[in-house]
């Protein structure tokens, strides 16, 4: 029997950032876990769009960063036997150009916190047309879990055939039941907010100073040699009107770049 | 003591031990696979001179046919899909009536486009007519004239064959009792002396529908979805033709016309994902050549420029990780459903506000 093709789901990086939920699974499972997102979305495999912002080649992987103007994506692509296409893909594109991806997803969580890679099976360059078409429908799903993730949350018991009753598909009442149950407190207006198009940019300091102060930090504060703690960069960014949103994506950006490296787990060391 | 024997219209209810005497109307078996292994199951209509029903039997008598006038015992009635439907098991007997012959009443219902599945037999639909055509045929000896094209409803469209009815071009009509086939996967309907067909105006505007992808979910013609392919198949790209008879070629010569020239074709086949499903299009060279911007007059042997490279370049670079715009057919395979593109183009702006407004139409 042919195995059932794993859904891509088209997510903006809002929402695969803020996802901290990952799937519990038998021990014996090869594959890796779905991860759980804040509308609910049971995700292995997406479908993003963005422009490519950078991109570092390191031995035989190349990561890059592709924004969607909601926050970023990050992707890892390794070149081995079954990969060759991709890999010589991205290493064609060049930064700035608009891209399409397909990919799946390698999560990875610590005790506060779900880091989220792709590994893409498709890369793309793509034109102005298959971005409008990737973002008016994106927005659209998205918009329509929202509306049904608020009418679950002011109508407690409201189950699955509810929802279908009301029109959404089988897909859709699951997704809306899961955030329900996973991200009860959730801020949705933020997710509004980008899907209504009036997104502000994130108050504090902008991505590109952040990184100067992140780096400095690091390069300065390397005392033994050993690294600098994940904890005192938070704090430090904390001290410097930094959230820790935007440092987990600096400290991804300037890995990416090449700016810094994980030197054991949670200790970063400016290169 | 003996069973009371039920007509199919005074089946109304589920129920358990039902005996009837009926005509076998169509009969099919498939085989479901599983993590246990494969069951075999039959499944057809059956009807008398009150109606006709579904049915579905785990068991059933190997030399009965379509045809056979059948006594069916200890069969149970259940809803399913919200229709009454016999079911026929292992304590469920069969036996024929060689001696007995049976007139059928033919009932169908009124359906759009859309709702019209491989496994209804007779159908009533209001639609308009599309691009017919018309043949003269010798059917047993008597001349007939054949009418085909399609029909177009506000769901979807279908082929049509009429055979002595007259249909024309931008017809609107009302045909009651047409019989339903499926043909390599597509659904068609057959409109005869026995069907009832009638002008009318139409309340609704025909043509090409927007779907998303995970409506899709049978056979239907004149259905445009929007997606973005996220890959190509490596078959994909020029093909060698016979001149003379079409037959695509493995060698430069073709083995029934080894003086005939060389002619050239275009195929793809790709899957696109429109982020509620995805579905595998295949598409040839009148959708291709207007992708790619080509001429059909380009498309020739002549041509030094047109080589199996260069065409294979062309298609990706129009198809992967590009939106499309796709028309056409779903046509239902072994592999499951995928959709023949009769129109493929990358949308402009007026198309996109086309998709904005059928996706808001949600919230309206």
């Amino acid at each position: 029997m042919p195995r059932k093709r794993e859904f891509a789901h088209w997510v903006f990086s809002r929402e695969l950032r803020d996802s901290k939920i990952l799937e519990e699974r038998d021990q014996e499972e090869k594959a890796k876990p779905y991860v759980i997102s804040p509308l609910g979305t049971r995700i292995r495999r997406v479908i993003i769009a963005g422009t490519l912002m950078q991109k570092n080649a390191e031995n035989n992987m190349i990561k890059a960063t592709v924004t969607d103007s909601t926050s970023n994506y990050y992707l890892s692509v390794f070149s081995s036997e079954f990969n060759q296409n991709t890999y010589a893909e991205i290493e064609n594109i060049e930064a700035g150009s608009s891209v399409i991806v397909m990919g799946r997803l390698n999560p990875y969580k610590t005790e506060d916190r779900l880091y989220i890679n792709i590994n893409p099976e498709m890369i793309a360059r793509t034109d102005d047309a298959t971005m409008q078409v990737w973002r008016t429908r994106t927005r659209h799903l998205a918009l329509r879990k929202t509306l049904g993730i608020k009418l679950a949350r002011s109508n407690p018991g409201i189950g699955r055939e509810d929802l279908i009753a009301k029109g959404y598909a089988e897909e859709e009442a699951d997704c809306i039941l899961r955030s329900v149950k996973y991200y009860p407190e959730y801020d949705l207006r933020d997710i509004e907010e980008i899907l209504s198009g009036t997104s502000a940019p994130p108050e504090g300091k902008g991505s590109g100073e952040a990184s100067e102060v992140i780096l400095d930090y690091i390069r300065n504060n390397d005392t033994d040699g050993r690294g600098c703690r994940y904890e005192d960069i938070l704090e430090a960014a904390k001290n410097a009107g930094i959230d820790h949103d935007t440092l987990d994506e600096v400290l991804n950006t300037l890995g990416s770049n090449g700016d810094i490296f994980e030197v054991s787990l949670k200790r970063y060391k400016a290169i | 003591m003996m069973q009371k024997k039920f007509s199919i219209s005074e089946m109304k209810q589920p129920g358990e031990n039902v005996t009837v005497m009926v005509k076998i109307l169509s009969l099919n078996q498939r085989i479901i696979k599983n993590e246990k292994g494969e069951t075999l199951y039959y499944y057809g209509l059956v009807g008398d001179n009150t109606g006709s029903m579904p049915f579905t039997a785990w068991a059933f008598p190997s030399g009965i046919k379509v045809g056979d006038v059948v006594e069916i015992r200890k069969a149970s009635l259940k809803e399913y899909k919200g229709s009454l439907r016999m079911y026929l098991d292992s304590r469920s007997e069969v036996i024929l009536h060689p001696e007995e012959t049976m007139d059928v009443k033919p009932s169908y219902q009124m359906l759009k486009i859309s709702e019209i599945k491989p496994s209804i037999r007779y159908v009533s639909l209001k639609a308009a007519a599309m691009g017919v055509s018309q043949r003269e045929l010798d059917r047993d000896g008597q001349k007939t004239t054949m009418y085909s094209g399609r029909l177009a409803d506000d769901t979807g469209s279908i082929r049509f064959s009429s055979f002595g009815v007259p249909v024309q071009d931008g017809d609107q009509l009302m045909i009651e009792g047409a019989q339903v086939r499926e043909y390599k996967g597509n659904l068609q309907i057959t409109i005869n002396e026995k069907t009832k067909v009638s002008k009318v105006s139409l309340d609704f505007q025909p043509g090409a529908h927007t779907k998303n992808i995970s409506e899709l979910n049978g056979p239907i013609g004149g259905v445009e979805i929007f997606a973005i392919s996220v890959s190509l198949g490596e078959k994909s790209g020029l093909v060698y033709r016979c001149s003379e008879c079409r037959n695509k070629l493995d060698d430069i010569r073709c083995p029934d016309h080894p003086d005939a020239a060389v002619a050239y074709d275009l195929f793809a086949y790709f899957l696109v994902d429109d982020g509620t499903g995805s579905i595998l299009c295949t598409a040839g060279s009148s959708a291709l050549l207007k992708l790619i911007g080509m001429r059909p007059d380009e498309l020739v042997p002549s041509n030094r420029s047109v080589t199996g490279r260069s065409i294979a370049e062309s298609l990706r670079n129009n198809i992967v990780g590009k939106a499309l715009v796709i028309r056409g057919d779903i046509v239902s395979g072994t592999g499951g459903l995928s959709i023949r593109g009769s129109e493929i183009f990358h949308p402009a702006q007026e198309d996109l506000n086309r998709l904005t407004q059928f996706l808001e139409a949600d919230f309206s």
